[in-house]
Parts: structure tokens; C-alpha cells; sequence
């Protein structure tokens, strides 16, 4: 079961030239066939919810199971028409579209400070920045609950302020990745030829680093949405998010129109997902 | 020849620069002058600060101490942008998302150049270079040395007052790197361009050089035409970063006004001229002879010493004999390869006499 | 003659002033200071004040929350019992996402975008999307029962929701591409010459796994682990809806602390005890992992 040599030379060429790696453990054919069996399973297993609720969205009645001939737009109407649904669909959109945008810009400014600032203590400067991810989200969401209850601020700011936070390890991963990737010296040459530090940013910065910031962009928003664990404890009347008017819904009763409010869901979501893919790769952005 | 006699010529002055990084200090004291038109070399190993002087001319680092004056102005305190330089990097530091003729316009666009002049200009660059009708490609398109012609023409074609290169061949390869090296002082020298270029590589700075600056652990070692450097090195240092040397510790047994000496080397007795004046009789010296004057014939005669062949390798142009004296000494020679030096073979006797040989104090 | 800009002399320092340095960060450190680190402080300090029912909480000091969180017979499951869950996630989905980081690693570059997105695209959905696809795969008249049901496998519908394992087999869900990640990046990194190498020196294949590529990706699964442990520990949502009245994990309580008794001191205490655990955890597998690189 040892590693042929040809596959040692194979992997080496490989190395060199495509990056392709040749698979480490040579199994017996079974144990491929039994490796790749479990890997189909794993893919079934990630999108089979997703693939069920799409399904049932388009379900003529209560059922979950139809043919397709009978597939109706039915929950997808009662959706548009649900006030609750639709201002709750709305209120996500702008409270991810207002965090999402805060925390590009924050992360941003930090992510410069960052790249170009901290020579030794870079890591340590990311590693601070991932704070947010340290911590429970309700925890974040309980304190800043609390803070409102003692001090004047209006609930809104809360649940924005909530969303930012948890946006922005993402929102930074995301431009540092870029911005690391743009050679010093770029910014330098263009110093040297006479541009101001405001020209050298418009015209060398900025351009580069574009992708990555609105990855940082699409991404935030991704999460503002689909969040739960902030708007949990700071929604309220008016400031309800979709996801938390779902899961209230949910726990009285069960109706195919959630499905059809996830299916909507889904899609713009991984809309926006291949758009960061696109844009600067998902690894990359995800920093995980 | 740059005439560098008076101090009105010179276009670039560093006085009594120097950079400290907390403690310790990375370059200087410097003091140096560029003449018009000049392409003067900051030559010296890896870490011997040449680049953080470079960075230092160019605005990118600021001096701890010292004045820098360009063109008649001080240019100390002032950002790069304001400097009137043209700087060419190592990797080019290329514009990835513009063009070629993009990339070379930057400069002049900065300046607020009309659009027209900006295009005729720089197509008139390109051709100087050596690139023409590429104005339209992206960097990514283009090779290694291509790219390093673009670096060029972006910084040339502002016409600043100096233009400074920093190890711009260094990414080349080995057959690119000579052909650059030519050609890039043959449009200095077209465009009588003030130039300062740094790099590690001693046979560039020499086939390039108008005048070298050798430096070391930031230090200038140095400063002269590359004939200087070669024939007459200061230091230690020097004599071994530049050319091949033998170097030999011996004493002071005899001077003669200022500048010739008797170097006494266990049983070789060898005349030399001091580097330095002050060498002091029985004063410890090192004797320098490059390998190249090390003549051979193959009897005992006329002031020749007796030496053993001990390696002898063919180098095609010349043989590098490696020679014992009878005291134990080692020298080596570089001989044309001619009939009568190929005869000599291993274990040999031959007669060896160092000629233009230098010393300077051991310590 | 070009025109320099600026022609005048311009007394500016140009390298890296740290002033302007520390305007950068600013914002971020002054948010995180004033809307993350002090809110959660002081909401952490509030489980050491008395709870009374007319007010948020008193200020008088106690250590009663802990007593009773830690003494009290239906918290200590509370809390056993999410651990016992976030372990039992954390464990499958690392040898489910090993096998995924695994795969995903070897694949030919062009595949692995897609790939890689389909891991991903589930994650980007959501908890409320996930476990609501939970709950009709698995409700009553959900697929899986219809299934069974239509191939004549059961006679009845199946009750697979409200459990226990219902919960730990959507956490997984939910955590599998969390897990992957982490792995994949230390698996990517890996030199490709290392198990030829040690192929070389005598290590059989599965030899050379374990002995070479694993330890190797260790930073990968100790941050994967870590992350699942800490985002399973703290879930609140997906039991909530999936386990019904069988399960009761720390989130939960809090949840239900919070929004229904008003219980802060208490609801606070479970939330520290959440994040101290969460931290001991981090610096045990931190402490391990050192430990067998040292051998």
C-alpha cells in the first residue's frame, strides 16, 4: 500500500507545474469507492434541506410531497401578500445593506491601518479584530440589551451596532486578504512619480483592493441577513428581521409559505454568494 | 567624462546623512556627490545599507541626520512626489490594472501633462527603450525583461532630475541581465540622465559605473572609478569584495617617503605602495596583489621566488594556478592560457613575482 | 519644462507616523471597547447581583446565580447537556469534515471552486433556513416519513423531530462547513513532497497520514473544533425548534431567562458559565496540542 514511485515523480511534476495533488492514501479500490460514497453522502447530507425547502415552496397545498405537474406559485403570492412577511423581508434587506456597509468601511480603514502600519504586530492586530468571533453571539446580544435598558439609545442603533459587530471579522479578513495581496512598492512607485497620498490611494489603492472590499461588502450583508442570534434579544416591534419573524411563526404554527420566504432567501443569498466568489473567492473572504 | 571639478556640476549632494533604527545605526555618515550626467553605483553585499541610502535620495525613508540637495534644492524633508526623481524597482512595481502606456503616462499625468503630449511622449520613450507598439498591453502580458523596459521608460520619461535604479536587473536572467546591462547604459548615457544604481553585483557596477561607491554594514568602504576600486583598494573589505585578491598579513621592514613599502611576508620580500599614507615601519600591513599580476616564469631569476604548484585548473581564457612558497605562504595566479603557462602542471617549481601589489594596515 | 506638483518645499514628514496610525484603528478599537468589551462586562457583572422580580436586578452582591446554576438538579443538565451536545457535535463533524477537507483538498483545481461553493451555499442560508429544512425533512408528514411511508417501511409516521439526536444531527449540519474549512487551508499549505518524502523513509501510507499529514493540520482542526464547540455551545434557535421539550441547552435558558422571567443575574451566570467553559476548552486543546508536538 506504499506510494508508488511514479506517483512520488507524478506528484512532483504535479507540484510543479498544475498543483494538482495526487491522492496521499493509495486505497484499495473498495476503500476509494467507500471514501467517495461517504463524500456523496456528506454533499446529500449539506443540501438536502436546502433542495426540500426549494421543493416545498412550490407545493400546491399543505403537502410536502406533489408531483410536479402540480408545482404552484400559491406560497410565494401568500408571501408577497403577508404585511409581516413582506416589512420584515424589507427591514433585513436595510439593516444588512446599513451594516454591511458600516462594516466595510470600519474594515477598511482598520484593515489599512493594519497592513501598512503594523509591521510586527500584524498578527496580533487580526487577532484582536476577530474578537467577535470569540464570543457567543447572544452574549453580544444580551449586553448590548442591557446597555439599552440603562442608557438612551434607541434600539435600532443597538441592533445595528450588533450587526456591524459581528460582520466585521469577516468584513477585515476579507480586505486584509486583499490588500496584502498589492505590493508595497506599488504605492511607493506612484509616490515616486508625483502622486499625493490622496492620488496614490484613488488611483493604485483603491482599484486593487476593490474586489476585496466588496466581497467585504456582499459578504457582511450575507451574514446581517441570515442572522438570528443579534436580533433574538433587539428586535421589536417595527425592527423585526426576517429570520426572527420566521422563527416566531414557526413556533405556533407550520406553513409552506416559510418555504417559500426561504426559497427567496436562498436564492439571494447564493446570488450574492458566486458574486463574492467571483470577485475574490470565498476562502479568501471567509478567512477561515 | 562628468567633470566633477567644481561643486556647481554636481546634481545630487548627501551630507552627513544618516539613518538610525532605534540604537543602531543602518547607514552612514554618507557624503557624496553626483555629477550631471554621471551614472554613479552603490555597490556593496546584501545589508550593507546601499538601498536604505537609495530610499534615503528617493523620500520613501527619512534620514535620522544630514541634508540631501537636488538640483540646487533641499529636498531633506520633502515627499517623494516632490522630489523630481524617476525610480525603477527591483520587482518594477508595475500598475497590474493599467496599461503600458498607462503605466508610463502615471508620471506625467501627475503633472498635468495634456493628454496629447502625454501619448507622443510616451511613445516616443518606448521606442527609446526598445518597446515600441506595446502601449495597449497589460503588464501581466509581458516578460520579465519587457516589463523591467516599461519600469524604465515610466520613470525616464518625466524627465527628472535623476533617476535612480534600484537592482533593476537583479530579476533577469543571466544571459537578459548582460544584454540589460548594456543597453541600460547606453540610454543613460543617449539621455546624459543623472543616475544612481544600486546593486550587489561587482562586474554590473563596473561594466556600468562611472564612479562606484563601495559600502559595507553601512559604511561607505569607498568611493572611485572602478580602475580605482581594482587597482587600488583601501580596505580589506574592498579588496576582496572587488576581483579576485591575495591578501597576505606580513610587516613593515621598510618605507620610502610616503608611499612605497617593503612588505616582509615570512621569507617573501615584497614592495608595495601604501594606500594610505602613514604606514609605519614594523607596523603590521596586509599586501594586496590581484591574482592576474602574479607573473610566472620557470626558472629562479631576476626577483622571482620559488613556488610549488599545488592545483592548477583550466579555465578556458586563462589557468588559475594555486601557489606554496617555500615558507608555506599561498597565492594565487591567473595566467593567459598560452603554451608556455599550459605546460606548467601540478607539483611544478616555478619562479613567481607579485607585481603592483598594495598594503594597507592589517587592523 | 513638466511641472512638479506642489513646486514648494512641503516640511512633512513622510515616513509612518504613528499618529496617523493610531487614527486608523481607532474606530475599531473604540467599537469594540464601548459596544462589545464594556457591555459584556458589565452584563457579565450583573450575575453577581441578586434578581428580583420588580427590578432588572438589585445591587446587592451574591454568588447565589452560580449556587444555584451549579447546585440546582435541572440547570446542571442544562448544562451537562450542552456540552455533552456541542462535544458530540464537534467530535462528528470532525472526522465528517476531515473526510470533506480531505476530498476537497485533493480535487483538481477546476472542480474545486463548485466545490467548495457547495459547502459554503448552506452556511450562507442561515440558521433559520437550515433547521426550517430540518423540520420539514423530518416532521411529520415531512420526506423522509413520506418516504418510509410510500417503500412501506413503517406503518406510521416516524417521530424523528423533538430529540436529542435531532438536534446534534442539524448542529452538524450547520457546523460541517466550519469544521471544513479551518482543515482544508492547513491541508492545501501542506508541502506535497512531505509523504513522498516519508514514503521514502518507510512510512506506508496510512502510516504517512497519520503520522505526517494529521499533526500537520493540527492548527486547522484545533481552530475547526474550537469554532463548532463555541457556535454549538451557544445555539439557541436550532434546539429551540428541533428539540422541543426534550432539550433544553444553556442558550435556551438564557433565552427564556431574559424574555420570559426577566431573570438577568441568572440568565448572566449561564452566559459566563457558557464563556468560561467555551475558553477552557480552547486552552485545553490549545495546552494538548502543544503537548504532542513536543513529544
Amino acid at each position: 500500500m506504499s506510494l508508488s514511485p511514479d506517483a512520488a515523480c507524478a506528484s512532483m511534476a504535479g507540484s510543479q507545474t498544475e498543483r494538482v495533488r495526487e491522492p496521499v492514501l493509495e486505497l484499495s479500490a473498495a476503500g476509494r469507492h467507500g471514501f467517495m460514497l461517504l463524500i456523496v453522502g456528506l454533499y446529500v447530507f449539506l443540501l438536502a434541506p436546502l433542495l426540500v425547502v426549494i421543493f416545498a415552496s412550490f407545493s400546491p397545498d399543505q403537502r410536502n410531497v406533489y408531483s410536479l405537474s402540480q408545482a404552484s406559485l400559491h406560497w410565494y403570492r401568500e408571501f408577497a401578500a403577508s404585511e409581516n412577511f413582506r416589512s420584515a423581508f424589507v427591514f433585513s434587506i436595510w439593516l444588512a445593506t446599513v451594516a454591511s456597509v458600516c462594516a466595510t468601511v470600519i474594515g477598511f480603514v482598520t484593515a489599512y491601518g493594519v497592513v501598512r502600519f503594523l509591521d510586527r504586530r500584524r498578527e496580533m492586530g487580526k487577532a484582536i479584530a476577530m474578537l467577535p468571533m470569540m464570543v457567543p453571539h447572544i452574549l453580544i446580544s444580551l449586553s448590548l440589551l442591557l446597555v439599552l435598558t440603562r442608557f438612551p439609545v434607541p434600539e435600532l442603533a443597538a441592533l445595528v451596532v450588533g450587526h456591524v459587530l459581528i460582520c466585521l471579522p469577516f468584513a477585515l479578513a476579507g480586505i486584509v486578504a486583499s490588500l496584502e495581496g498589492i505590493p508595497h512598492d506599488l504605492e511607493a512607485a506612484a509616490s515616486t512619480l508625483g502622486a499625493s497620498r490622496l492620488r496614490v490611494l484613488t488611483e493604485v489603492t483603491l482599484p486593487l483592493v476593490a474586489p476585496g472590499v466588496l466581497s467585504a461588502l456582499i459578504f457582511s450583508f450575507i451574514i446581517s441577513f441570515g442572522d438570528v442570534d443579534i436580533a433574538l434579544f433587539l428586535s421589536g416591534p417595527g425592527r423585526t428581521t426576517l429570520p426572527i419573524e420566521i422563527f416566531s411563526f414557526i413556533q405556533w404554527e407550520s406553513s409552506p409559505v416559510i418555504a417559500a420566504i426561504t426559497t427567496v432567501q436562498i436564492f439571494l443569498i447564493v446570488a450574492f454568494g458566486l458574486a463574492v466568489e467571483r470577485l475574490v473567492g470565498l476562502r479568501a473572504a471567509m478567512r477561515i | 567624462m562628468p567633470d566633477l571639478s567644481s561643486r556647481n556640476e554636481a546634481v545630487l549632494h548627501l551630507e552627513g546623512v544618516i539613518k538610525r533604527y532605534g540604537a543602531t545605526t543602518a547607514v552612514g555618515p554618507v557624503d557624496l556627490e553626483v555629477g550631471k550626467g554621471e551614472l554613479l553605483t552603490l555597490l556593496g553585499p546584501s545589508g550593507c545599507g546601499k538601498t536604505t541610502t537609495l530610499h534615503i535620495i528617493a523620500g520613501l525613508t527619512q534620514p535620522t541626520q544630514g541634508r540631501l540637495l537636488l538640483a540646487g534644492r533641499e529636498i531633506t524633508r520633502l515627499a517623494p512626489p516632490y522630489r523630481d526623481i524617476g525610480l525603477v524597482f527591483q520587482n518594477y512595481a508595475l500598475f497590474p490594472h493599467r496599461s503600458v502606456a498607462q503605466n508610463v503616462g502615471f508620471g506625467l499625468r501627475m503633472r498635468k501633462v495634456p493628454r496629447h503630449e502625454i501619448a507622443a511622449r510616451v511613445r516616443r520613450m518606448l521606442e527609446i527603450v526598445g518597446l515600441a507598439g506595446v502601449e495597449e498591453r497589460m503588464p501581466h502580458q509581458l516578460s520579465g525583461g519587457q516589463r523591467q523596459r516599461v519600469a524604465l521608460a515610466r520613470a525616464l520619461v518625466i524627465e527628472p532630475s535623476i533617476l535612480l535604479l534600484d537592482e533593476p536587473l537583479s530579476n533577469l536572467d543571466a544571459v537578459l541581465r548582460k544584454r540589460m546591462r548594456l543597453e541600460l547604459r547606453d540610454i543613460q548615457q543617449r539621455l546624459g540622465i543623472t543616475t544612481v544604481f544600486v546593486t550587489h553585483d561587482q562586474d554590473e557596477a563596473f561594466e556600468m559605473s562611472d564612479r562606484i561607491v563601495l559600502m559595507n554594514a553601512g559604511r561607505v568602504e569607498q568611493v572611485g572609478s572602478p580602475e580605482d576600486l581594482y587597482d587600488a583598494p583601501r580596505t580589506r573589505f574592498a579588496a576582496e569584495f572587488i576581483g579576485e585578491a591575495n591578501l597576505l598579513e606580513g610587516t613593515v621592514v621598510g618605507t620610502r617617503g610616503d608611499e612605497e613599502v617593503l612588505i616582509q611576508i615570512g621569507d617573501l620580500s615584497v614592495p608595495a605602495l601604501a594606500v594610505r599614507p602613514g604606514l609605519a615601519q614594523g607596523q603590521r600591513a596586509i599586501l594586496m596583489t590581484r591574482p592576474e599580476r602574479v607573473e610566472l616564469t620557470s626558472r629562479t631569476e631576476d626577483d622571482g621566488t620559488a613556488m610549488t604548484v599545488m592545483k592548477r585548473i583550466f579555465q578556458g581564457d586563462r589557468i588559475l594556478f594555486e601557489l606554496t612558497t617555500v615558507g608555506g605562504q599561498k597565492l594565487q595566479c591567473s595566467a593567459a592560457s598560452i603554451d608556455s603557462y599550459r605546460s606548467i602542471v601540478v607539483g611544478g617549481k616555478v619562479a613567481a613575482r607579485l607585481r603592483e601589489c598594495r598594503a594597507f594596515p592589517a587592523a | 519644462m513638466p511641472r512638479i506638483p506642489g513646486g514648494l518645499t512641503v516640511m512633512r514628514s513622510v515616513e509612518r507616523a504613528p499618529g496617523f496610525a493610531t487614527a486608523l484603528l481607532t474606530p475599531l478599537g473604540l467599537l469594540y471597547c464601548v459596544c462589545l468589551l464594556a457591555p459584556i462586562s458589565y452584563f457579565l457583572a450583573v450575575s453577581f447581583l441578586r434578581y428580583s422580580p420588580d427590578q432588572l436586578y438589585t445591587s446587592t452582591f451574591t454568588l447565589d446565580n452560580y449556587t444555584r446554576l451549579l447546585f440546582d438538579l435541572y440547570n446542571q443538565n442544562v448544562v451537562l447537556s450542552t456540552f455533552r451536545i456541542a462535544a458530540t457535535v464537534t467530535l462528528i463533524t470532525l472526522v465528517l469534515g476531515y473526510a470533506l477537507a480531505y476530498f476537497l483538498s485533493r480535487a483538481s483545481p477546476a472542480w474545486r471552486a463548485l466545490l467548495m461553493f457547495l459547502v459554503i451555499a448552506p452556511l450562507m442560508t442561515g440558521v433559520i433556513v437550515r433547521t426550517y429544512g430540518w423540520i420539514v425533512l423530518l416532521g411529520g408528514d415531512g420526506l423522509i416519513n413520506q418516504l418510509l411511508l410510500a417503500l412501506g417501511l413503517v406503518s406510521r409516521p416516524l417521530q424523528l423531530l423533538n430529540s436529542e439526536a435531532t438536534v446534534i444531527v442539524a448542529l452538524t449540519h450547520l457546523m460541517l462547513p466550519f469544521m471544513t474549512f479551518p482543515i482544508f487551508s492547513t491541508l492545501v499549505t501542506q508541502d506535497p513532497l512531505l509523504v513522498p518524502a516519508a514514503s521514502t523513509l518507510g512510512a506506508r501510507s496510512l502510516r504517512a497520514f497519520f503520522e505526517v499529514t494529521v499533526p500537520l493540520s493540527r492548527s486547522g482542526i484545533v481552530m475547526g473544533s474550537v469554532l463548532v464547540f463555541t457556535l454549538s455551545a451557544g445555539s439557541v434557535v436550532t434546539p429551540a425548534l428541533l428539540g422541543g421539550r426534550t432539550v433544553m441547552m444553556m442558550g435556551q435558558m438564557i433565552y427564556q431567562l431574559v424574555l420570559s422571567t426577566f431573570n438577568w443575574p441568572l440568565a448572566s451566570a449561564f452566559a459566563a458559565v457558557l464563556v468560561f467553559c467555551q475558553f477552557l476548552v480552547v486552552f485545553a486543546y490549545l495546552r494538548r496540542a502543544r503537548n504532542v508536538a513536543q513529544p
